[in-house]
């Protein structure tokens, strides 16, 4: 077998492409990729639209991302605003700005500091999730699963001191949350499934099944807890 | 998906046709189209991690690697909301096995072994004509077919396989064999990655070999005998077993 070397793609300003497989996908300005896309690296700053799916090594996004199929990576990180139509499954995901997906969501490591949607079950071994802005998943099960209140002293905060209620709501909203070591804040949930299981200040939960533990603080509001 | 081939046994033949003066039989066949065997009972997330003393993370990183199917996962409504539940005895049979084989395998590797699609192994004819994976029997009828070869693809492998082990049970006979290896050869790879069946059948003297996709009930007329009924999807799992554990 010949062995290929693959070619870079580089979209700087305008510019478009079908797809294909390349070493680096790099698009700066506005790019448009019409078809599947398999690339070592892809990096988006500005704007980059694929329609099919995606499998990379790793993915940066610095800018805004749409994907129309599913993305599968090493490891992705969301600076900007990432949104896919499809699955994604990854080893590591980084997300300090606004990710978007429609279906599940697989990793070992999944990591946000920012908001989320996703319209699946959030899948990752480790959780571990700083809320700032509006979090929502379907689902959420893993080993260890930690979900705090971002610590961040900005605007919004100076804002919902003097006018509370102004802004909109903060927090995480999920059906279900099931792992082996949970802690949450600032979380809204139907049920919260666990081995140990910490109940922390501003959530709102339904019902709470544990195995071993049950840490609840006295700002939190459990409807009904049960040890299994 | 339904892939039929017809065969006339040859020695039958003669006598069909001077008594009944057909050499075409015709088989009836009644699908039933609701993939998701309702048969099966079902069992509860939180069930299932109770009989199995599994946690929840463990279930859900086996899901990640792939080990339990995305079909497997069934959402119903109940009165406490959306809850998952599972095909009960399959599932059950696959966290034993995992389990089982967790202490030499890896889960990448138990991924590949769980998964119905063939992996890309070679196996030399040396290390299959050693009679531990296949019959010799079964070898060569495979080879008096497709000839002779030094390496075996997976596919090959798992066809001589299947073949051994309809012969094995007795229930086909060598010639018949010819037919279920025709079958495999011309429509198996219609099938790749979904679970399948192969179904062996006789009428009034006449064989006749059908793949279908799994779980699916099927029926026949009343005439007509299922001489065997094999899992692929099984069998490839049961022969990356030996062939793994054959250190091959």
């Amino acid at each position: 077998m010949v062995k290929q070397v693959k070619a870079d793609l580089r979209i700087n300003g305008l510019g478009s492409s079908s797809g294909g497989s390349f070493n680096l996908v790099q698009i700066n300005g506005k790019g448009e990729i019409n078809g599947d896309l398999e690339c070592t690296d892809l990096q988006i700053n500005g704007l980059g639209c694929i329609s099919g799916n995606v499998e990379a090594r790793s993915v940066r996004v610095a800018g805004k991302s749409e994907i129309g199929g599913d993305l599968k990576a090493g490891d992705i990180i969301v600076d900007g605003m990432a949104e896919v139509r499809g699955k994604l499954t990854a080893e590591r995901i980084e997300n300090r700005g606004a990710l978007r997906i429609s279906h599940d969501l697989g990793a070992e490591l999944f990591k946000s500091a920012g908001s989320f949607t996703i319209g699946g079950l959030l899948n990752s071994g480790k959780v571990e999730i700083d809320i700032y802005g509006s979090c929502a998943a379907r689902e959420i099960g893993g080993e260890k699963i930690e979900i705090r209140r971002g610590r961040a002293f900005g605007l919004r905060d100076f804002i919902d001191s003097v006018f509370p209620g102004l802004m909109w709501k903060r927090g995480l909203s999920v059906d279900t949350i099931e792992g082996d070591e949970i802690f949450i804040e600032d979380t809204t949930a139907k049920m919260v499934r666990g081995g140990n299981v910490k109940i922390g200040a501003g959530c709102r939960v339904d019902v709470v099944e544990y195995k071993h533990t049950l840490d609840t603080t006295s700002d939190a509001k459990v409807k009904e807890s049960r040890k299994i | 998906m339904l892939v039929l081939s017809r065969y006339s046994d040859a020695s039958n033949n003669n006598e069909l046709r001077s008594n009944l003066a057909i050499d075409n039989v015709t088989v009836f066949c009644y699908i039933n189209a609701e993939v998701i065997d309702m048969e099966n009972e079902l069992i509860s997330k939180k069930d299932l991690l109770e009989l199995t003393g599994i946690s929840y993370g463990q279930l859900y990183r086996w899901k990640r690697k792939l080990l339990i199917p995305e079909e497997w996962f069934v959402r119903k409504s109940t009165f406490t909301g959306q809850e998952t539940f599972f095909p009960r005895d399959r599932i059950l049979d696959r966290i034993a096995k995992i389990k089982n084989m967790k202490e030499d395998a890896s889960l990448d590797e138990l991924a590949d072994i769980l998964s119905p699609t063939p992996t890309d192994l070679q196996v030399s004819r040396s290390a299959l004509a050693d009679g531990k994976i296949v019959s010799s029997a079964a070898l060569e009828l495979y080879e008096s077919v497709s000839g002779k070869g030094d390496a075996f693809a997976f596919g090959d492998v798992l066809f001589v396989y299947l073949l051994d082990k309809m012969l094995q049970s007795g229930n086909i006979s060598g010639e018949e064999g010819k037919i279920l290896l025709s079958t495999l050869k011309e429509h198996f790879a219609s099938f790749e990655g979904q679970h399948c069946d192969v179904i062996f059948l006789r009428k009034l003297g006449v064989s006749t070999c059908l793949l279908v996709t799994a779980p699916q009930q099927i029926y026949f007329d009343d005439a007509t005998r299922v001489a065997g009924r094999l899992s692929v999807t099984s069998s490839i799992e049961e022969l990356k077993t030996k062939l793994v554990n054959g250190g091959l």
